[in-house]
């Protein structure tokens, strides 16, 4: 018989992880989320979600550069938080604020910009977790890479989605309007990062 | 006097079993059960004045909202974007001397105190549904004048079409419009009609207390059939003009934020739904009702025109 060894890197990464959602939980149950909590912890969570898809992403780029490469174990991990982080901010929406009805939710989807950015979103990061089983991992070969891959076009989606849920767009320019720049910014920094750029360096001399 | 038609007062809920009502509501919301709320779709009212039925498209009732809540949440950019630390960034906002020109196309123009104007009228209870372009709402029990008895008083000319109503602006007392790129001041308008309509108001005061500087203290504009950014608050200025004023939200926005930014469920923001609302201390939405539930008064302002293009 195996015993089981715990993970303990891997237990403390999703404790650090869920302790703002412990937070979230205790304020709201002791009523401490302001006048609008519905709209309070939905956006908490879409934040929440939000650092931790970026915190991920950022861990190959942060290797690339520095090649310190012992985070990379755990960007199964922090991509699953925020995937469940995701979850919560989406069935905030459509169980708690709309109370799962359907014609609201249905008009909902067709006129709010930000659902079209936003769902599609989820969906990818719903899939990817899906495939981050282990078996399915083995079992998809070579095609998990490029299909994991997906993880920026969802990166991109969400910082659209964010913009469009802004009263006056970016148009107003404010700390609010500032949180889905700066990730925009941060994301585009982990793309370029991720370009073979040393390559095309190491290259240029000998092409000159 | 004449009764207020479409005023929400005789459904006051006494305010201690309101805020029991409230904790309950959020008890609730954590555990995301809808349906336990249902029990609260029965508030107590008052019948002593027979109550005016809300409009039979829903079951849903208008309880005025808590004074906490009218107080600490509001969208006033001068102080902050953030509805949750305007009433912080407000606090010993002062309102004295607070001079208020009229002007424009009037036949008494003049700059008087707005302590003294608003002595000048009598206070009436006007309890109004306030419904936010971003799809929230609240109930308000405003203190206040119909605009229409200082537009009498000051004899409107004949070129008038319009009035332009303009926030103050001192970045010193005001301190987000210093790092900002907005349009300063906050101006808003209405056609002449709307101004003279009887539910426009100038409000000086919530619940019988006076106005809080974050719910536009000492004197502002309510429009409820307008989305909330229409009610302009702490003004400075009164103008009579003959050309459509472009209020604030309209120069940073033209194709999202219109002059006339009625309360329409069937006509979307461009890029959400205007179909319902959370109504502020409720876990569950709520259908917009047309002109926000005063149809019946204000309807005839806009016969024949397209609401589509006219948003």
């Amino acid at each position: 018989m195996k015993t089981i060894k715990l993970n303990w890197p891997k237990i403390i990464v999703n404790a650090l992880a869920l302790i703002p959602l412990a937070w979230l939980l205790i304020s709201w149950a002791t009523g401490n989320l302001g006048p609008n909590p519905i709209q309070r912890a939905q956006v908490f969570l879409g934040d929440v979600a939000l650092i931790l898809l970026l915190t991920t992403l950022s861990i190959t780029p942060i290797k690339n550069i520095t090649g310190y490469n012992k985070l990379s174990k755990f960007k199964k991990t922090l991509g699953l938080q925020s995937f469940y982080h995701a979850t919560l901010h989406m069935l905030i929406y459509a169980v708690i604020d709309f109370g799962l009805n359907l014609k609201f939710l249905w008009q909902s989807f067709l006129n709010n910009w930000y659902l079209w950015a936003g769902v599609p979103a989820f969906l990818i990061l719903l899939v990817l977790a899906i495939t981050s089983l282990k078996s399915l991992k083995v079992k998809l070969g070579k095609k998990w890479k490029p299909l994991h891959r997906f993880v920026y076009l969802a990166g991109v989606l969400v910082v659209i989605h964010y913009l469009l849920v802004m009263k006056g767009g970016s148009a107003v320019f404010s700390t609010t309007t500032l949180k889905p720049l700066i990730a925009g910014v941060i994301l585009i920094l982990g793309l370029i990062a991720r370009l073979p750029l040393k390559k095309w360096f190491q290259k240029a001399p000998q092409t000159a | 006097m004449k009764p207020i038609r479409n005023n929400l007062q005789e459904e006051i809920t006494p305010e201690a079993l309101f805020l029991s009502r409230r904790k309950f509501i959020r008890m609730a919301g954590m555990f995301g059960t809808a349906y336990a709320l249902a029990a609260c779709g029965v508030a107590p009212t008052a019948t002593d004045t027979p109550a005016i039925p809300t409009p039979a498209v829903n079951d849903f009732v208008d309880t005025p909202t808590a004074y906490e809540t009218i107080a600490n949440y509001n969208n006033f950019y001068e102080f902050s974007f953030n509805k949750e630390d305007v009433a912080k960034k407000a606090a010993g906002f002062v309102t004295t001397p607070w001079p208020v020109e009229i002007s424009g196309l009037v036949n008494k123009p003049q700059t008087i105190d707005a302590a003294d104007l608003i002595a000048r009228y009598p206070a009436e209870e006007r309890v109004y549904r306030m419904r936010c372009v971003e799809g929230w709402s609240m109930v308000i029990p405003w203190n206040g004048f119909s605009l229409s008895r200082l537009l009498n008083e000051i004899g409107v000319q004949p070129g008038a079409k319009f009035v332009r109503f303009t926030t103050l602006y001192d970045p010193e007392r005001m301190p987000a419009q210093k790092n900002d790129f907005s349009p300063w001041p906050y101006v808003e308008g209405l056609r002449l009609d709307e101004a003279f309509h009887d539910l426009t108001i100038l409000a000086s005061g919530v619940y019988g207390k006076p106005l809080l500087p974050q719910n536009g203290a000492p004197l502002r504009v309510v429009v409820p059939w307008k989305y909330g950014f229409k009610s302009i608050k702490s003004i400075v200025k009164i103008e009579l003009v003959a050309e459509q004023p472009v209020s604030y939200w309209t120069s940073i926005a033209p194709q999202e934020y219109g002059f006339y930014s009625n309360v329409n469920p069937n006509v979307d923001h461009p890029r959400w739904s205007q179909a319902t609302e959370r109504r502020l201390g409720e876990d569950k939405r709520r259908p917009t009702l047309m002109f926000n539930g005063y149809a019946d008064q204000v309807a005839y302002l806009y016969e024949g025109m397209d609401l589509r293009s006219n948003y």
